[in-house]
């Protein structure tokens, strides 16, 4: 009877480590793969904000015609389409960023539909960002923070979020990253 | 008797390592959720800067100092607010703190979040006159 419950015991005190430790296992794996795609993220929207950052800072500088374009908006607000003109290599240029639907995820019980910013140059495809964002919004600002048209914008608002689209995004306590910057371009000011 | 003290140590030291990893995680989330919301501070510090400091002339700059708000950053459903605190110095041209009035004054933002007690942003411009 005494080897019939030391091997229970056994079996009970083996078991119950092995579930510890292949939970803790899996909880790790688990972590470091979320550690990895909000890396990932992250280190495109801002490959993608340095993009922005440097090149809005240049609208309108030293062109001749209109300095911004047009900027449209889809009904919710999302940026589908800014145009503007700047200097590259002393010719004028258009520049376009257009937001392009690429798929749609799931999280929370929610649809989040996903786009590509694709920059035009000169109506050519001419670079852009990853094909993760879940949001895009230019504002044309007034100088003391108005609402502007593109002929009286004296300041470029951005704001982007980019989801972690990888694997199940409820998995993940922080499933999509943000960005936004102001700035006021030198030439819109003149 | 020496079955069931191994027993109990492989049990507690099983319970241990899960209590550690579970710690380390909470630690990592509590990182990356700060770490985003830096990010959307340094948004609303980088618009205060540029809405509010550089639309003002450079003598009303004085008026800035010590007042303090709320701005929301804000896009899809998400909407987080964040608090500010202006604080204007003079500076000499090596921007150090000046005790009497020179021509460059220092506009500073600070961003903090109610969720903690140290300052997530803090931006500063020197404007000329």
């Amino acid at each position: 009877m005494n080897v019939v419950l030391d091997n229970l015991s056994a079996t009970i005190v083996f078991a119950t480590v092995s579930f510890v430790l292949v939970t803790t296992q899996f909880r790790m794996q688990q972590d470091t793969a979320q550690t990895t795609v909000s890396y990932m993220a992250k280190r495109q929207l801002l490959s993608f904000a340095e993009l922005v950052e440097d090149e809005f800072e240049l609208i309108g500088e030293e062109v001749s015609g209109d300095k911004i374009v047009s900027l449209t908006s889809d009904s919710d607000g999302k940026t589908t389409s800014f145009v503007f003109n700047r200097d590259i290599s002393s010719v004028d240029t258009q520049i376009e960023y257009r937001l392009v639907p690429t798929d749609t995820v799931q999280t929370l019980g929610r649809d989040v539909p996903l786009y590509k910013v694709e920059r035009y140059e000169g109506g050519a495809l001419a670079g852009g960002g990853a094909g993760y964002f879940s949001d895009f919004r230019v504002e044309l600002l007034t100088s003391s923070g108005g609402s502007a048209t593109p002929s009286t914008a004296r300041v470029v608002r951005v704001r982007v979020s980019m989801a972690h689209a990888v694997g199940n995004m409820d998995d993940s306590s922080v499933n999509v990253s943000y960005w936004g910057m102001t700035l006021r371009p030198t030439s819109l000011a003149l | 008797m020496p079955q069931t003290l191994l027993a109990f140590l492989a049990m507690m030291v099983a319970s241990i390592a899960a209590y550690n990893q579970q710690m380390s995680a909470i630690r990592t989330q509590e990182d990356r959720i700060r770490s985003e919301l830096e990010m959307m501070a340094s948004a609303v510090a980088l618009e205060e800067i540029e809405v509010t400091a550089a639309s003002m002339s450079w003598s009303a700059l004085d008026d800035l100092d010590d007042t303090s708000g709320t701005t929301d950053f804000t896009l899809d459903t998400v909407s987080v607010a964040f608090n500010w605190e202006w604080d204007v110095r003079y500076v000499d041209d090596d921007g150090d703190p000046s005790g009497t009035p020179t021509d460059l004054k220092e506009a500073e933002v600070t961003i903090t979040h109610d969720r903690w007690a140290f300052d997530l942003v803090v931006i500063a411009r020197t404007f000329g006159l």
